[in-house]
């Protein structure tokens, strides 16, 4: 492939070999290094393909050997050229191209986001539009490794991040933390003194305290809004009574044991989608951000599914075009009235049950117990229940602050004087 | 002459050492695939081209090839390649 391309490059020439001694010319050729190829004897003469500089070597050979050479064919970029020398137009048309290429290399025309999951898409590509990095966004102009730090910084889910510009595709790699971030603990810098409360019904199951005085033991039943572990600190002289307040943002490992009522009705009957087979499709072109098209009507149907897919165009691999084709799908389809048996409809309430509990587990919640009874009615099956559930939950909120008695204060100006 | 005088000597020195045959008994390497194609290292010279037959020079004998339809699809100076319908291949 490589070879043929240099040869095309080069140019060369299918030459007709005749005359005395044409073996001792190869053998000359051969020997100083003339490559001669695709070799055939015709009826009184030798036909070969020779390289257009070194065409210009054999003559001595030719002389010696008493040979005569004939051109049969030129190939080649360079007689190609001198063909169509005088069309200028066409040459800078050539050149235009290549212009037009290179200047559409200097942009980033695709992104590719790998390994978020709770950074949605959405949230990172808007973050990367901010940062000024764009479709269309001139690769110069990005900086790789001051994005990377951004990011960083920017999310806190986000431990480790790697942005790549190849081609025209810039690809973020993100690497996210497997531990939770809490809420109770983000938000402690709001606060110059903040309790932790309860931010629902339930029973404490356990407690440990890192700071703040806890108001409540493993086994404790609490209500919305009890107090769990108070920001103040009672401060008490040898007396045993209090002498100050000292007040600081409370922190707490709690883990409150709580019922989750369930609930979840399916109704027998239901309308199933019927396709009639009937596919349209519609097309457009999107450059920039418009829309050229679509060029055909938009079918009549009375029901049907729609799906838009777009497809970037690329010249090579990682070399993507700011030219976006959009395709647009209809499928027909008509709605047929179905009835679900009971069997069905009691795998789909346990199939919902699973999706739900796999949703709330993977919150770090751990689930006790559940407790869901399907009752199955003339039209529907309605499931209903409670789930008995484990978190480590609180809320924060502002302590608040209590001012001393006048007694108190003046023990304590005594004291000092 | 000393060459000639003790082949055995050589012999046994070239399997000793793992000497590469070709380089010492400057040897004709013929590679042939199938019935089509053909490559020869080490050679000299081709000494006759016709489409039934080609003759080639090597270091210390003459191969000749014999077939229809004989094609060389390159020649350089290390190697070339015969390809066609090669039916008989003689060492003189």
């Amino acid at each position: 492939m490589i070879f043929s391309l240099l040869k095309y490059l080069g140019g060369y020439l299918e030459v007709s070999l005749k005359g005395y001694a044409p073996e001792r010319f190869l053998n000359l050729c051969s020997s100083h290094n003339i490559l001669i190829w695709d070799m055939y004897k015709g009826t009184d003469d030798y036909h070969f393909k020779i390289s257009l500089r070194a065409f210009w070597q054999i003559r001595p050979f030719v002389r010696k050997t008493k040979t005569k050479v004939r051109i049969l064919h030129r190939y080649g970029l360079p007689f190609w050229l001198y063909r169509y020398r005088q069309r200028k137009l066409y040459f800078a048309g050539i050149a235009l191209a290549c212009m037009l290429l290179w200047i559409m290399s200097q942009f980033i025309w695709n992104i590719e986001l790998i390994g978020n999951s709770k950074v949605t898409k959405d949230t990172l590509m808007k973050f990367l539009t901010e940062s000024g990095c764009d479709y269309g966004s001139a690769k110069r102009t990005i900086d790789c490794e001051a994005l990377e730090a951004k990011i960083r910084e920017h999310f806190d889910e986000v431990i480790w991040t790697s942005v790549q510009i190849q081609g025209t595709k810039l690809t973020v790699f993100v690497k996210e933390s497997l531990l939770p971030v809490h809420a109770g603990t983000q938000t402690q810098e709001n606060y110059t003194a903040s309790d932790l409360i309860a931010p629902s019904d339930g029973v404490v199951a356990s407690i440990i305290t890192r700071s703040g005085t806890p108001c409540v033991q493993a086994g404790d039943t609490v209500e919305t809004g009890d107090i769990l572990v108070s920001g103040r600190i009672d401060l008490h002289d040898d007396n045993g009574e209090i002498s100050a307040y000292h007040y600081c943002n409370a922190d707490a490992d709690i883990y409150l044991t709580m019922v989750a009522p369930y609930q979840d009705e399916i109704k027998i009957s239901y309308e199933r989608k019927a396709f009639t087979g009937t596919i349209a499709k519609r097309y457009s072109l999107v450059f920039f951000s418009k829309i050229v098209g679509p060029f055909r009507k938009e079918p009549v149907f009375d029901s049907f599914d729609f799906t838009t897919e777009y497809r970037q165009w690329r010249l090579y691999q990682d070399f993507f075009l700011p030219v976006i084709l959009r395709v647009d799908t209809y499928r027909e389809y008509t709605l047929v009235p179905e009835i679900y048996s009971e069997t069905e409809l009691k795998s789909m309430a346990e199939e919902h049950l699973q999706i739900y509990l796999e949703q709330i587990k993977q919150k770090d919640v751990q689930i006790l117990e559940k407790n869901v009874i399907m009752d199955m009615y003339e039209n529907k099956l309605v499931v209903s229940g409670s789930i008995l559930i484990q978190e480590k939950i609180s809320t924060r909120q502002q302590t608040e602050e209590l001012e001393f008695t006048q007694e108190s204060e003046g023990l304590d100006t005594d004291e000092f004087e | 002459m000393k060459k000639n005088k003790h082949p055995i000597i050589k012999d046994q020195m070239v399997e000793a050492l793992e000497l590469p045959k070709d380089l010492v008994y400057h040897a004709a390497i013929v590679t042939i695939t199938g019935k089509q194609e053909l490559t020869l290292e080490n050679y000299k010279g081709i000494l006759e081209y016709q489409t039934d037959h080609i003759s080639v020079q090597t270091k210390n004998c003459r191969v000749t090839i014999s077939g229809k339809n004989l094609r060389i699809p390159y020649y350089t100076n290390e190697e070339m390649k015969i390809t066609g319908l090669i039916q008989k291949i003689l060492y003189e």
